[in-house]
């Protein structure tokens, strides 16, 4: 097998002097889609946040190499224009700064390459419908008086226009209802398609996954990686919980 | 200039109530030519609106010296409205500035009840423009119903010094807004009161700069609640770089007998150097009791969650900085109600003002 999109190595983390995560393993191959599902509190943030590069959590220990290069080594802005995404669990407001502009800014950067305007607004509007989203959002400040699935479709948005090879994505379904989760799906689905792109999904349901290909499901308890299987863990874990990956992460102890 | 051009010492920016002299922010100084020539506009009159109307003295936020001053020698240009006149279209007054002698102008606006009128005015440095002091002043009735947007552009090029005085006398239900978009200037003198005589009147500023060199800003905003149940609401944002020096006055001022009057002033600054330097006064002023006013600042840098959200997109930190600072200026373009005139400026934001160094 050729090495790996993402090649996790013994990665221990601490946020403000707390180790978080304990030297935990991951590798993720072009094109695949994997679970990481856990209890409140695992850590599976922590992760998502360590790998884009979030200078409030300190890697202590391991390595990262993405696209077989360190990811260690780059920030969190060389991460993403190197071909990483994370879509945030709660996106953040920008006032003054309309969604389309930081795109297309996001996009020159990602690409390296001055934008057409015409070409772009066709490329937003058309991603838009695959969304279900107003058009009408892309002139608006970022975030800003979006309701809780509106933004959660703009990072979808921004995933689809920046085209990246892997996407993380933290807890996108959280807070929304059950056609929002679907439209959102919908737009992975698309990403994957278009892209062959790589996914790592922090999930605690089934719905976001539901057009999607699992390949694999990991579970992450107490800042180590615990358990796996394919997606039919999903089910397992929806159906019987993490009592007995809680276990197993109190004998690692 | 020399000693004898520059004959006169004007006090503008006088705060209303006074803080420690040594602070040296009660005021500002400004040495100016004892004579300036008239300053005449391109202007485009919306059909309808007629020239004239005359006005009783208005005082403005510069101050009773500077008024003296520019009366001597300003090009004059009057307007007023019919009574419940509704003038679809702008009145716009472009100043090609040359720089070179001073120059200044001055317009009168009286706008009868129930009528409503946008001015836009453009503050515009030519091309290869000399070194110069532009000075304007800007005076505003508005009867009762009335409603007036003043729209101040201020794109004079580096090198240039605009002093520029506003004042409007408001009276019942009368509604002022301005909007003043200060792009770039050596110096910038910025006086604007509102004197809400009527009941129910309101007043909003809303107010943003880029300041970066060594180049200053000095504004002096003051809300006159004089009536019952008046608004006044002024909004300020902007962004500091390099030695820039900026230092904004915002007043509300509560008369005896403004019951139920409600105040708000709010800054929000983005200080991109340590170099720069940055002074705030937020003033309120209250001989009634039954009258709320509030004030909030942001000043500072971004936020850490801000920034890293924005560079996890793969923009690198000085391009964010260069997006939030462009984006005060676009925030208060957007508010410019003429398309024209708002696109022309949100190109001039683009193509001139905020660029990497």
């Amino acid at each position: 097998m050729s090495d790996p999109l993402l090649k996790v190595r013994q990665l221990t983390v601490n946020v403000e002097d707390k180790e978080i995560l304990h030297q935990v393993d991951l590798d993720i191959a072009k094109g695949e889609t994997h679970v990481l599902m856990g209890p409140n509190g695992a850590g599976k943030s922590t992760l998502g946040y360590a790998l884009m590069g979030n200078p409030r959590y300190e890697v202590t220990g391991g390595s990262v190499a993405f696209d077989g290069a360190d990811l260690l080594d780059e920030s969190a802005d060389q991460r993403a224009r190197s071909g990483l995404f994370l879509s945030f669990q709660n996106p953040l407001e920008v006032p003054g700064i309309t969604l389309g502009n930081f795109i297309r800014n996001a996009v020159e950067q990602r690409t390296g390459e001055r934008v057409r305007l015409w070409n772009f607004r066709k490329q937003l509007e058309k991603e838009c419908e695959i969304l279900d989203m107003d058009p009408s959002y892309v002139d608006r400040d970022l975030n800003v008086g979006f309701s809780g699935g509106e933004k959660k479709k703009a990072e979808i948005l921004q995933l689809l226009m920046l085209k990246p090879k892997l996407a993380i994505l933290d807890e996108t379904d959280s807070g929304l209802d059950v056609d929002a989760v679907r439209t959102v799906s919908k737009g992975v689905e698309e990403y994957q398609k278009q892209q062959d792109g790589a996914l790592l999904i922090i999930t605690h349901n089934t719905g976001i996954l539901s057009s999607l290909k699992v390949d694999y499901t990991h579970v992450l308890v107490s800042g180590q990686i615990v358990g796996g299987g394919d997606a039919s863990l999903v089910d397992e874990i929806n159906r019987d919980g993490y009592e007995k990956y809680e276990a197993r992460a109190k004998a690692a102890e | 200039m020399n000693a004898t051009q520059q004959a006169n010492n004007l006090v503008v920016n006088h705060l209303p109530g006074q803080t420690w002299n040594w602070l040296k922010m009660n005021d500002a100084r400004v040495a100016v030519d004892a004579s300036a020539a008239p300053l005449e506009a391109q202007i485009t009159v919306p059909e309808g609106l007629r020239e004239g109307g005359a006005l009783v003295p208005i005082g403005g936020g510069m101050g009773p010296d500077y008024d003296r001053w520019i009366q001597q020698d300003a090009a004059v240009k009057a307007y007023e409205t019919a009574e419940g006149q509704k003038v679809a279209e702008p009145l716009k007054l472009t100043y090609a500035l040359a720089g070179g002698k001073t120059a200044a102008a001055a317009c009168r606006i009286d706008a009868k009840a129930g009528s409503e009128l946008t001015v836009i005015m453009d503050f515009a440095g030519q091309p290869e423009a000399q070194p110069g002091t532009a000075a304007f002043s800007t005076k505003l009735h508005l009867a009762a119903g009335a409603a007036v947007t003043l729209v101040q552009i201020h794109r004079s090029g580096a090198g240039q010094r605009i002093l520029n005085d506003v004042g409007a006398v408001l009276e019942e239900n009368a509604k002022f807004n301005v909007i003043h978009l200060v792009m770039d200037g050596a110096s910038t003198y910025v006086g604007c009161q509102a004197d809400l005589k009527g009941d129910q009147s309101s007043f909003n500023a809303d107010v943003a700069y880029l300041v970066q060199n060594e180049d200053l800003l000095d504004t002096n905003y003051v809300a006159l609640h004089h009536g019952k149940k008046t608004e006044s609401r002024i909004i300020s944002a902007g962004v500091l770089r390099d030695r820039a020096e900026k230092l904004f006055r915002g007043t509300i001022d509560f008369k005896k007998g403004a019951a139920g009057s409600v105040g708000n002033e709010k800054e929000d600054v983005m200080l991109m150097d340590d170099t720069v330097v940055n002074k705030t006064i937020p003033l309120i002023l209250c001989a009634e009791e039954d009258v709320e006013g509030n004030h909030g600042a942001t000043i500072g840098k971004l936020d850490d969650a801000l920034l890293f959200y924005m560079e996890s997109r793969g923009i690198d930190v000085d391009d964010i900085y260069e997006m939030i600072a462009k984006s005060k200026l676009e925030a208060a373009s957007r508010l410019i109600p003429d398309q024209a005139v708002r696109e022309d400026v949100q190109d001039y934001i683009e193509a001139h003002q905020v660029q990497k160094q």
